[in-house]
């Protein structure tokens, strides 16, 4: 398991597509925010934005975050075991 | 000249483009990857299976089963999907050519669909059709 310094290392600010999120109650939490490209049924391509989060701090499923003036729905969570949560997420 | 089984999948597309359903953005290439930001909605026409019985001496009765794959993004895909095949199922009952291909046997024989996400949700929703035709047994290019 990840420790606290480690998580914090690795969710620097300094880290490429580090983002400060915003829940509904207005707190934050900090990640890495990714836009890779992906595509569904062989068909469709776009963009597939995720977030990785700590655990603890990560929203529940359903749930919004902005991030960058982009409101988002939580589709899916990924806990690594190790402490952190990588969030599948859509446009509102 | 083309056979009859592709004059027909090249009359759907031509029905379809023509009632400018899905916006343009149909076409018959299976390795084409729409892009969510732009490209949705859009029906991919795909060939089936042919099957081939004998009519009598001369002729065939070919029956060709193809699939309008419909792709819709954003919110309510379902509704969205829906009113796309409506909308696709109308401009190909009512084509003359393929009317007249097919002698008014165009016919839908079932759906199934698929749900994911990207930056929204993106739904695909397959409309399996069969068309018959009466082709000439040493003329795949004619249609009797």
């Amino acid at each position: 398991m990840w420790d606290a310094d480690d998580r914090a290392a690795l969710i620097d600010p300094d880290m490429p597509g580090y983002a400060l999120a915003t829940k509904a109650d207005l707190s934050t939490v900090d990640g890495l925010f990714r836009q890779a490209y992906a595509d569904v049924f062989n068909a469709v391509g776009g963009r597939n934005p995720t977030f990785l989060c700590a655990e603890a701090d990560a929203p529940a499923k359903k749930a919004t975050i902005t991030i960058s003036g982009t409101l988002y729905r939580i589709i899916g969570r990924q806990p690594d075991g190790q402490g952190f949560t990588l969030l599948d997420l859509e446009v509102v | 000249m083309a056979s009859v089984v592709e004059q027909i999948l090249a009359r759907v597309e031509t029905s379809l483009l023509a009632a400018n359903v899905a916006g343009g953005n149909v076409d018959r290439t299976l390795q084409y990857i729409y892009d969510e930001d732009g490209e949705l909605p859009a029906i991919n026409i795909r060939r089936g299976l042919v099957s081939v019985q004998s009519a009598s001496f001369e002729n065939d009765q070919v029956t060709l089963a193809f699939t309008l794959a419909l792709f819709v993004g954003g919110a309510n895909v379902e509704t969205a999907a829906d009113a796309l095949h409506v909308d696709a199922h109308a401009a190909l009952m009512l084509d003359s050519v393929l009317v007249s291909l097919g002698r008014s046997t165009l016919r839908l024989t079932g759906t199934d669909n698929d749900a994911d996400a990207l930056e929204q949700p993106v739904y695909q929703l397959n409309c399996h059709y069969e068309i018959d035709a009466w082709v000439s047994r040493a003329d795949l290019t004619q249609s009797v």
